[in-house]
């Protein structure tokens, strides 16, 4: 189903929780809403679902109007937090009611039963009661009930929020494959940029109630729109000593009131004086060092900046109190409306060469 | 000290529940069964046993039906304020507050042959007061808040997902209620019932001010007991307060059985 919302406004009790929110959804994307708690992305999903009332604005599905519509018109699936299973009922009489309710006959409704039992993987559970089953399990259960009356929409709300870290990886793949095979418009809200990251084919951050930048994972990491998605996706460093963008850009271009961003994997730290022989290295010095699993976390204090950085486990580990030099290769300057990216020219220089050296190597190991 | 306290407590439930209903027993058991039978089929006793459990009835139905509207309206309706709500709420507990015989005063001096809505219902052919309605009305005042204050919680407590489940799922309002909000209030209402039929049969204050004791009218089964110890005929009084007692401790075992399948669930 195509999705088309405009000026879509909501408050409660004269808070405004949202607030001219546009977008659109193409058929049979997977989308992830993104934003801080308290951002207002339920409240959207429960729009589009109609178990709100919209303030203000408009809502089309597949042109049509229906933000009047009450929910059992919509012809949409939702899958609540905290799954919302009926908990009188067994697995297969909740994926049944939907059916039921549409006056599907019993043979037909068990049937489809069945066949969404099989794509959950949950046959032999059929005759359990909610409470007897796993977090996962029950996640499953609710997809499969979201899904039986076979909606043109799929909205899941914090589907993978109360499930443990190691079977939500799992679960969030085994989803988004699930979603991709039945090819059904989904649309997810998270707060978990990695998990948005990992499945959306598009993510729309919001925060307070208004849309921050909607786009590919990809470039919304690459190219974010306001110093919010630049903060929010992945860490990042407000740079408050301007003298450290030095080789990144002319000090003067940048206007009074700008917020400059760099984030740590855009950072690259040496011990020896190799970087500093570029002539586009920062001196440095490391105040601390975590190991985060798969890099180590740096922490160094640049002039009166402190600065976050991201190190490769190959190299070698440093020590709290290493003077090093840093190359900030890329920073992101947000002046006004306008972003611009920085990068380090000199580095780039340097870049070039190496990729050159390789690709050298590369035809050499080929002759 | 603290074994001390668990025997005092155990004597004074021992001193005010069970030697009392003993003697209770004890009473009946000395007058033989014959003469409990011959006042028991008394057309006086009988009439108000049929009284009381005919008001038990009534009272019990309205009181279920009410009581689960206004739950579900201070629980769900949200087109009402939520002070208005918590307003509606506080008042569900004014028949607590207030005396049953102040609360059967106040329905005489509504709706007694002397005020306009009282002659309008005599004039119809209807009395309230110092009639079946009348005592329906005081025992539903005084029984209002069970059911309320049972099924209430359990419904703020399940909260909305389910339903809006139900809904999303297709489900109008009638088929959620029935197939996903009562399965899940099913045992708070049936606890509601029994505290409801429970002090419907044994209600003496409200009903005594309302019924006017009107013999083969209007005398419910707790004023005979009253009116027969008023004349010291304790025979009579016994027997009927022996019925009364095996309802209750009938009700109170359901009550027991409904509390165990609440919990369970």
């Amino acid at each position: 189903m195509q999705i088309e919302v405009k000026q879509l406004s909501k408050s409660f009790d004269r808070t405004s929780v949202v607030s001219d929110v546009h977008f659109s959804i193409r058929k049979g994307q997977l989308i992830g809403l993104l934003g801080p708690s308290g951002g207002g992305k339920t409240t959207i999903l429960r729009l589009l679902a109609g178990l709100e009332t919209p303030s203000s604005g408009e809502i089309y599905f597949d042109g049509q109007r229906v933000d009047r519509l009450p929910p059992q018109d919509r012809g949409i699936g939702f899958v609540f937090q905290n799954y919302a299973l009926f908990k009188h009922m067994t697995v297969s009489e909740n994926i049944e009611f939907g059916l039921r309710v549409q006056k599907k006959s019993r043979a037909e409704a068990a049937a489809r039963v069945q066949e969404l039992l099989e794509l959950i993987g949950l046959q032999e559970l059929a005759k359990r009661y909610p409470h007897q089953l796993s977090g996962g399990q029950r996640q499953r259960v609710a997809f499969a009930r979201a899904l039986a009356p076979a909606p043109q929409l799929l909205l899941l709300d914090e589907p993978f929020s109360a499930i443990d870290a190691k079977v939500r990886k799992e679960l969030r793949d085994w989803l988004r494959d699930m979603i991709t095979q039945l090819g059904v418009t989904s649309i997810f809200v998270t707060h978990d940029q990695e998990e948005a990251m990992a499945v959306a084919d598009e993510i729309i951050v919001f925060n307070r109630g208004r849309i921050e930048q909607q786009g590919t994972p990809w470039e919304i990491f690459r190219h974010p729109a306001t110093p919010f998605v630049a903060s929010f996706i992945g860490e990042t460093n407000a740079i408050e000593d301007l003298s450290l963008l030095e080789h990144l850009v002319s000090l003067d271009r940048i206007e009074a009131g700008s917020k400059v961003l760099v984030r740590p994997e855009s950072i690259e730290i040496d011990r020896q004086q190799e970087l500093a022989a570029t002539g586009a290295a920062l001196l440095g010095v490391v105040r601390n060092v975590q190991f985060r699993g798969s890099y180590w976390q740096v922490e160094l204090q640049v002039g009166s900046q402190q600065l976050l950085a991201q190190r490769p486990l190959e190299q070698e580990p440093l020590r709290p109190g290493d003077q090093v030099s840093v190359i900030l290769h890329r920073a992101h300057l947000f002046a006004g409306t306008e972003n611009i990216i920085l990068e380090n020219s000199k580095r780039e220089h340097r870049l070039n060469e190496h990729s050159l050296k390789e690709h050298s190597l590369k035809e050499h190991s080929f002759a | 000290m603290r074994k001390a306290l668990i025997v005092a407590s155990y004597l004074i439930c021992l001193l005010l529940l069970i030697i009392p209903l003993i003697k209770l027993f004890q009473g009946a058991g000395e007058q033989g069964f014959a003469s409990i039978w011959s006042t028991l089929t008394r057309q006086d006793v009988l009439h108000a046993l049929w009284v009381t459990g005919l008001i038990t009835l009534i009272v019990t139905i309205l009181n279920v039906l009410f009581g689960v509207l206004l739950s579900l309206t201070l629980a769900r309706d949200t087109r009402l304020s939520r002070r208005l709500r918590q307003f509606l709420n506080s008042l569900v507990d004014l028949p607590f507050a207030v005396s049953p015989v102040i609360a059967g005063l106040m329905i005489v001096l509504l709706l007694g042959p002397n005020t306009i809505i009282g002659a309008f219902f005599e004039d119809v052919g209807t009395p309230i007061v110092f009639a079946l309605p009348g005592m329906v009305l005081a025992t539903l005042f005084v029984t209002f808040p069970f059911t309320v204050r049972e099924v209430l919680p359990v419904l703020q407590e399940i909260g909305t997902q389910q339903e809006e489940a139900a809904f999303t799922l297709g489900a109008g309002r009638w088929t959620t209620f029935w197939r996903v909000t009562f399965p899940s209030i099913r045992f708070a209402i049936y606890y509601g019932i029994v505290l409801t039929v429970a002090r419907s049969l044994g209600e003496f204050g409200a009903v005594l001010v309302v019924s006017g004791n009107i013999v083969n009218q209007t005398q419910t089964a707790t004023i005979f007991v009253y009116q027969e110890v008023e004349n010291f005929n304790f025979a009579a009084a016994n027997s009927v307060a022996l019925v009364l007692a095996l309802l209750s401790i009938t009700t109170l075992l359901l009550l027991e059985w409904t509390k165990k399948r609440k919990g369970a669930l």
